[in-house]
């Protein structure tokens, strides 16, 4: 059967299907869609287990709306800073909250806002670190243990020695390896321990220490007396818009467009495995009356390789990946100290407030200066200066925000956004930046197109329309690169617009649909010394369904296709097509989900990205390229009340493919599979 | 320097065909389609016909500063019971190269709701040194209103595919409007509209206006085919009304334009 008769069935059965609807929806359906909107625009294999984790927790465990904080409110990535500012204020002048339907009284909350709230909140007693003692940390605080074990079935090329060599390129095993231990009293105390080895790694690295081959740990403490926060051990910093300092996650231009104005929630003890950006050390944050100050130290050591030849130690590259599999990666494991130390001073009031962010860091040896035109620019020495200067500022109905940050060079970004609600269902947002192509921060993670926040120019502005069923997201992104780039021999530009169309009639039915289209330059496909730039137009049509069927059953189905066009080449194009069953009864100790999806592309540069259900905590964004079929099986099993366990079966098989993959990730055959074993001890 | 006027003008009526059509509608994305004001005449001529006072408009812009180009416009409507009468007047170019229009207008209402128009155009073209010439074309459009909020509209120019004469490039291009715009609230509009010349892709266009107060109003937009971010604002003060507006093309750059309307009575 032709993809084109396979997609006018599938919709038939989505039609239908969704015709026989009945019953409630379940909060972590909620949670997914909440975070299938912002994982759309993240990168493949990015670890943000860390929010999942913060909305599983506030389900389990919801925030008391009457008490909670406008950080706590901050974590709530869906909710805007006008609405946090409303609803404050609303709290102010009439007091505590009698019922959570309050919340539509305040003319910010939209009932889209609303039903993504309400999981996480409740009314109810106040937390305290009263009575706190040694004993009751042990007897009444809860630990979550788990362990997770994952790997590919069929052997990869990295792991198979060359011929007349004994040793294979990775020097360990395939096996993806995460242990991970919670512990929380209330959400005053906190502690956390994160083992991982990634596929290819050695399981033991050192012989000196226990630690797999990334080991994190800390230990956080909220409110007691002056000290707002505490963190000893790996933590994360969020200051400003990003352009000084930003560790752990962080979203783009994505379909929640609010998102733009990120919101700061400063220190925060670090509970991810990306092994890239965040501190090790120690920092707290102290209030005095309206001022917050929070000292940071960190001592890291990070990955690069590092040239000693005459006995001259300088660093020619640095590594962001975490992997250390092969002799080289392993060479460049954590070869450079990094030290910092710096501070953020923040002033605020319930309209205003503003921060001061200043650090320095220093490095171990001398970063080598760029050696090619395009990274010429880039940052070269020892050590760095930073200094950021960020606002935000509430004027009725809009939000003025922005930072401007200094770098040692004496180079200045700015970004400025306003964020503005129109109508009670209306709101727009606008946000230009600037950020010159000397700047330097080893942590900045400010809005950009690029994955550095540096060398671009641009101007965003988006709307967000939601008339009480519906939601309607547009926006338009116009940027500039002055200088060049790595693969663009020339200053370039280009433009991305998205369209998100989002429509839930009833709690058991929810329509999307998205379109997204950005025009870049790029070197032409001559070889030469230097290249002329040619647009490329990348576009994409989604449609989304899903319908809870049943008590237990929910049916989740996507059509999406692509085009990619080279101006000198003929347009590729691509088709994913998938149905997704979610089987869950809040009675039984099990659940389940799968997923049949059927991909054609033309190749790698049509490929389509989408989001995939995981072993709790754990979430994919897989690209389908190729031709082929993809199919996965993920269950839950709750041994007892207190231990739970999950496993997870996924299989591509490709057409036309006799290698998947390349380098030394290659499998010879025509399909890969995976398996995943997950298992949990709550206590 | 005449040849890069002629590429700039052969490019930008490929683009836009350069037709002024007020600051207003130009600083929401040129979505005016379905909205009626006074310079509904240079957009869709339907929306003159619920404008029911006697106005009189000028605007100016300079396309693509930089470029030594300059575009006045004027227009003035008269309404009689349930027809309006309007003439529009149009100079686009440089002193080598001039280009004017001159626009003639019957629009009617048809109840409260459904509004039609029709005009007739007289095109001049005159380049030094070269020559000059005339031609004719007309334009069509329709408005319907739904309620107090809601509005859709269409417009069709030159479907005759007029041309001046021998081989000097068309009047302008056969073009298709296609818009809708709703009052989300008194202060606020929003209006999105499909451009569509015949034999090239089609633009889609999106904007809203916002009084911030009852004396200001705030405008903003963009199109996606070509990409171009739009910004404005518009100073009423009882029968006066002056708009600014700015648009950027990613290549020629930002194109300013001021326009003045007053109701005389």
């Amino acid at each position: 059967m032709s993809y084109g008769k396979l997609c006018v069935a599938w919709l038939f059965l989505v039609v239908l299907l969704g015709k026989i609807a009945v019953c409630q929806v379940t909060h972590d359906e909620l949670i997914d869609q909440i975070l299938q909107e912002i994982a759309a625009d993240l990168p493949e294999d990015y670890d943000f287990s860390d929010l999942t984790e913060r909305l599983m927790h506030y389900h389990r465990k919801p925030l008391n709306i009457n008490t909670t904080s406008r950080e706590q409110l901050q974590e709530f990535v869906f909710l805007s800073p006008l609405q946090i500012n409303a609803f404050l204020q609303h709290r102010e002048q009439n007091g505590n909250l009698v019922d959570l339907m309050e919340l539509q009284s305040i003319s910010a909350f939209d009932t889209v806002t609303i039903r993504r709230l309400l999981p996480f909140v409740c009314i109810g007693p106040q937390n305290s670190l009263e009575g706190l003692s040694i004993k009751t940390l042990f007897k009444k605080g809860s630990n979550d243990l788990m362990i997770r074990y994952g790997q590919y079935l069929q052997p990869q090329q990295g792991y198979i020695p060359d011929t007349g060599k004994d040793q294979a390129a990775y020097s360990g095993g395939p096996g993806r390896l995460n242990l991970r231990y919670r512990y929380r009293y209330g959400e005053n105390v906190s502690a956390s321990i994160n083992l991982e080895k990634d596929p290819g790694e050695k399981l033991f690295p050192s012989a000196r220490s226990v630690g797999l081959d990334f080991s994190s740990a800390n230990v956080f403490v909220r409110d007691i007396g002056r000290i707002k926060k505490l963190t000893i051990g790996d933590y994360s910093l969020q200051f400003g818009q990003g352009l000084a300092m930003w560790t752990g996650l962080t979203f783009g231009k994505g379909s929640m467009v609010t998102n733009i104005a990120k919101p700061e929630i400063g220190l925060q003890p670090y509970q991810s495995t990306n092994e890239h950006l965040f501190l090790r050390g120690i920092a707290a944050t102290v209030r005095l009356r309206n001022i917050e100050i929070t000292p940071f130290l960190s001592f890291r050591k990070v990955d690069g390789a590092v040239d000693t030849t005459n006995g001259i130690f300088q660093v020619t590259s640095l590594q962001q990946t975490g992997l250390h599999r092969t002799r080289t990666e392993m060479d460049n494991k954590h070869a450079i100290p990094q030290n910092l130390v710096g501070a953020n001073i923040k002033y605020i009031r319930p309209n205003f407030n503003a921060g001061i962010t200043g650090y320095h860091l220093n490095l171990g040896y001398p970063v080598q200066a760029g050696q090619h035109l395009y990274d010429m620019f880039d940052f070269s020495g020892s050590s760095l200066y930073n200094l950021a200067f960020n606002y935000g500022l509430t004027v009725k109905n809009s939000y003025v925000f922005g930072e401007a940050a200094y770098s040692g060079n004496g180079k200045a970004a700015f970004v400025n956004g306003l964020l503005s609600s129109l109508s009670n269902e209306v709101s727009t947002v606008l946000l230009h930046r600037h950020y010159p192509k000397e700047y330097h921060s080893f942590f900045n993670q400010a809005l950009a197109e690029s994955s550095n926040s540096v060398n671009e120019s641009g101007f965003y502005s988006g709307l967000i329309i939601r008339p009480s069923q519906w939601e309607i997201s547009v926006f338009a992104d116009y940027f500039r690169f002055p200088w060049l780039k790595f693969g663009i021999d020339g200053p370039s530009e280009g433009h991305e617009i998205l369209a998100h169309l989002n429509y839930t009639p009833n709690k058991r039915t929810n329509w999307r649909f998205r379109y997204k289209t950005e025009l870049k330059q790029d070197n032409d496909a001559i070889e030469n010394q230097a290249n002329i730039l040619e647009n490329v137009r990348i576009a994409g049509y989604r449609f989304d369904f899903s319908s809870k069927i049943s008590r237990a059953v929910t049916l989740r189905n996507r059509l999406e296709i692509s085009t990619y066009k080279r101006e000198s080449f003929a347009a590729e194009h691509g088709l994913l097509v998938y149905q997704d069953l979610i089987y869950d009864a809040l009675s039984l100790p099990y659940s389940a989900n799968m997923r049949i999806a059927i991909f054609k592309t033309s190749g790698f540069n049509s490929r389509i990205y989408a989001y995939e259900n995981d072993v709790l905590y754990s979430y994919s964004i897989p690209a389908y390229q190729n031709s082929g079929l993809r199919l996965y099986l993920n269950t839950r099993y709750s041994l007892s009340r207190k231990m739970d366990i999950w496993m997870r079966y996924s299989i591509t098989k490709y057409k036309d493919l006799e290698t998947i993959g390349n380098g030394n990730d290659q499998i010879t055959g025509d399909h890969r599979s995976e398996i995943k074993v997950q298992l949990r001890y709550q206590y | 320097m005449k040849y890069l006027y002629g590429i700039i003008f052969l490019v930008s009526f490929k683009v836009n065909a350069q037709v002024n059509t007020g600051a207003r509608f130009t600083g929401m994305a040129s979505t005016g389609v379905s909205i009626s004001d006074i310079w509904s005449i240079q957009e869709n001529q339907a929306g003159i016909a619920s404008v029911r006072k006697f106005c009189i408009a000028l605007g100016f812009a300079r396309p693509f500063t930089g470029y030594d180009l300059r575009s006045h416009s004027a227009a003035f409507i008269l309404p009689v019971d349930n027809n309006v009468l309007g003439v529009s007047l149009q100079k686009y170019g440089t002193t080598a190269f001039e280009y004017q229009r001159l626009g003639l207008t019957y629009a009617k209402s048809f109840g409260t709701q459904f509004f039609a128009a029709m005009t007739i155009n007289y095109h001049h073209l005159a380049i030094e040194n070269y020559g000059r010439t005339q031609a004719y074309s007309i334009e069509t459009g329709v408005q319907y209103k739904k309620g107090n909020n809601l509005s859709l509209g269409a417009h069709l120019s030159n479907p005759g595919f007029s041309s001046f004469q021998n081989d000097w490039n068309s009047v302008g291009p056969t073009r298709f409007l296609l818009g809708a715009s709703y009052n989300v609230s008194r202060k606020l509009l929003l209006a999105m509209s499909l451009d569509k010349v015949i034999n090239e892709k089609a633009d889609i266009k999106t904007g809203l206006e916002y009084k911030i107060i009852e004396l200001l109003a705030l405008r903003g937009g963009f199109s996606a085919n070509p990409f171009k971010q739009y910004a404005g604002f518009g100073v009423n003060h009882k029968a006066l009304n002056m708009d600014v507006s700015i648009s950027s093309q990613p290549i020629v750059g930002y194109s300013p334009q001021i326009s003045l309307s007053y109701e005389l009575w």
